[in-house]
């Protein structure tokens, strides 16, 4: 049955409806071209002589059809001559049997190799795409191969290499040639690193990043991770290894020079800290003593000046103090950058507390209203700087009020949507930022007004260092005029 | 133990410095004692009862010890250093006063022994109730 339908398969080369058209084209040809021929000889044109060619052109297609013709004219009209009847007469009556079979043979013979030759083109058409894709794709890998930065190689579990990239060249100072050549235990600077990797492989079927350390051909070690896989023959041996290393050395030795510059860059930063404090440490030795003696002056000799005199110590004095404070802030804020942060679980209620506490002087001089709205959740954050946050703040919050107006102040928190954060908020009733001023009044020693003001311009810049150190944020809504509501956004307490 | 009593060893190198804690802490007691060395070394001779210190009744051991930490020949850690390995020493209480706002001198001298640690204010009155407060809780408390 399969057979069958294989060999129809092979004779249908053609849809039906082509077939059909090509025996009738040739049933009319044949009958249109030979009939006046038949007639010449007397006779009309056989059904029977019809039908070889019909059968022919059916099977075999136009071709089969007209070479069936033109050989029964001429065998016809050979037994025309030489017996006086055609071609299936004397097959039927008179013994031609031969020529008829013959022109079936002839016809069919002819069909066969016309399907045969349509078949083997197709074939090889067919063959010929196929090569070229897999040259194409061959050439695809073989790129990849020979271009990738990482050394690619296979090799034979006796130690052959089969094949092995540029970078392999490259890696290992030995030319291709040479590579095919040596054994690959020669590579191994310790040779029993070989063993593992085979043993291994033959466990797993695969290595990954396995570390070895490679020799070149000068004697020089790169160290390496090879993964490889295994590839295995009919009998499940293993006939060959696919491997690709990535020279790990150069990487190794990055990371080496990053540690150096760090501790270098460490050093120098803890010189500078160093610096800064003794500088800080001299420069307050001064100060200490000049506004020493300026209070001095002030609270036990100010009646010896006249009211210009007392200006002038009181202006000497103030100056005094603001560099004392600068010198405080300009230590904090180093010092907030370089903090050592340990996050915990805190009530922020009780650092405002105590930053309240701090700031009673400043409270009680401008008899301003301070009050917690409610209960602060608990979050994570270092207590040094989230007290530092708050305390400055706070203090801000003081401070930038006009003289006439009572500072009130509201401090509330809130753990935001999704449980994550918590957002605390300091809203003022001070005179407030446009939007152009926000950018800066985070900026270190910017001081939006500072005739208006006391301060160093560095309160707002501390907070917002400490809250990015504590992996939070930082901002703040404001009307001109009108006050001001900072808030700061940590990460809530997380678990039980 | 009335403040006359009471003798303090301030070991200070600035004479500014050193005026203006006398004059604080006799703002803040009237009657305190303040015996003044200029450096680390003169302050370890002072408690040894060395050359000049031998005669305790002109230099009386003191009962606190007011230590400034920037100081030539021997600096204020030294001294500390020096206290601590003397066991004799052991209640004598020191309280660091100086320009430094540095938080690790701050760390270091507590863990060396110190008991306290202040940094100068810019302001004699403030300094009085400084040395007043110091005095009331290393001094009172331990006599």
């Amino acid at each position: 049955m399969e057979r069958r339908s294989a060999f129809r398969a092979s004779l249908v080369v053609e849809p039906l409806w082509r077939r059909l058209v090509l025996a009738a084209l040739a049933l009319v040809a044949y009958a249109g071209a030979f009939a006046p021929l038949y007639q010449q000889a007397g006779v009309g044109v056989s059904a029977l002589s019809i039908f070889p060619v019909v059968i022919l052109a059916w099977l075999f297609g136009a071709w089969g059809g007209l070479l069936a013709g033109v050989l029964i004219v001429p065998i016809n009209a050979l037994l025309l001559q030489m017996v006086g009847a055609p071609g299936w007469i004397v097959v039927l009556g008179e013994g031609g049997g031969e020529g008829s079979a013959l022109v079936l043979v002839v016809g069919c013979v002819i069909g066969l190799l016309r399907d045969l030759g349509v078949r083997l083109d197709r074939h090889f058409t067919d063959w010929r795409r196929a090569e070229l894709a897999l040259r194409e794709s061959e050439d695809r890998f073989r790129i990849l191969f020979e271009r990738s930065r990482d050394p690619i190689y296979i090799s034979r579990p006796d130690g052959r290499l089969v094949e092995a990239n540029e970078a392999m060249v490259r890696l290992l100072g030995y030319s291709t040639a040479e590579l095919l050549e040596l054994d690959v235990v020669t590579l191994y600077e310790d040779p029993s690193d070989r063993q593992r990797f085979a043993a291994e492989i033959e466990r797993r079927g695969y290595v990954e990043e396995f570390p070895v350390r490679l020799l070149t051909r000068d004697g020089n070690v790169r160290e390496s991770l090879v993964s490889a896989t295994a590839r295995r023959g009919p009998d499940n041996e293993i006939i060959e290894y696919h491997g690709t290393i990535h020279d790990v050395s150069d990487d190794r030795a990055l990371h080496e020079l990053a540690e150096r510059r760090t501790k270098e860059l460490q050093d120098a930063v803890s010189e500078l800290e160093s610096f800064s404090y003794s500088v800080s440490h001299d420069l307050r030795t001064h100060l200490v003593t000049m506004l020493g003696f300026g209070s001095l002056l002030w609270s036990e000799h100010r009646e010896a000046l006249d009211e210009k005199g007392e200006d002038f110590l009181r202006r000497i004095l103030a100056a005094g103090h603001r560099m004392d404070r600068f010198v405080r802030d300009l230590l904090n804020f180093s010092m907030v950058s370089r903090a050592v942060v340990r996050p915990q679980r805190l009530d922020p209620g009780e650092l405002v507390a105590e930053a309240i506490e701090a700031l009673d002087v400043q409270i009680r001089e401008r008899g301003a209203d301070v009050a917690v709205e409610g209960n602060l959740p608990h979050l994570q954050a270092d207590r040094t700087l989230l007290a530092r946050v708050l305390e400055n703040l706070l203090s801000n919050a003081l401070k930038f009020v006009p003289e006439e107006r009572t500072p009130t102040v509201r401090i509330r928190g809130h753990v935001e949507p999704g449980g994550r954060t918590v957002r605390i908020e300091v809203e003022d009733n001070g005179v407030g930022l446009d939007a152009a001023e926000v950018p800066r009044a985070f900026r270190a020693f910017e001081r939006l007004d500072p005739t208006a003001f006391p301060g160093t311009g560095v309160g707002l810049s501390i907070v917002q260092r400490s809250v990015e150190r504590l992996g939070g944020s930082v901002g703040v809504q404001s009307r001109p005029g009108k006050g001001s509501t900072f808030w700061i956004v940590l990460p809530a307490v997380q678990g039980p | 133990m009335a403040p006359r009593d009471v003798v303090i060893l301030l070991v200070e190198d600035n004479p500014d410095h050193t005026f203006f804690i006398r004059l604080a802490a006799e703002r803040a007691l009237p009657d305190l004692d303040v015996r003044g060395v200029p450096d680390g070394r003169q302050c370890v001779s002072y408690l040894q009862g060395g050359a000049p210190f031998e005669d305790r009744d002109e230099h009386p051991f003191p009962h606190l010890v007011i230590l400034d930490l920037v100081m030539p020949h021997l600096d204020g850690f030294g001294v500390l250093d020096w206290i601590a390995g003397q066991p004799g020493l052991a209640d004598l209480p020191v309280v660091v006063l100086t320009s430094s706002v540095n938080p690790a001198d701050e760390a270091r001298a507590l863990s060396m022994g110190a008991r306290a640690f202040h940094s100068k204010p810019a302001d004699v009155l403030e300094l009085a109730a400084i040395v007043a407060a110091i005095v009331e809780r290393h001094v009172s408390s331990n006599q």
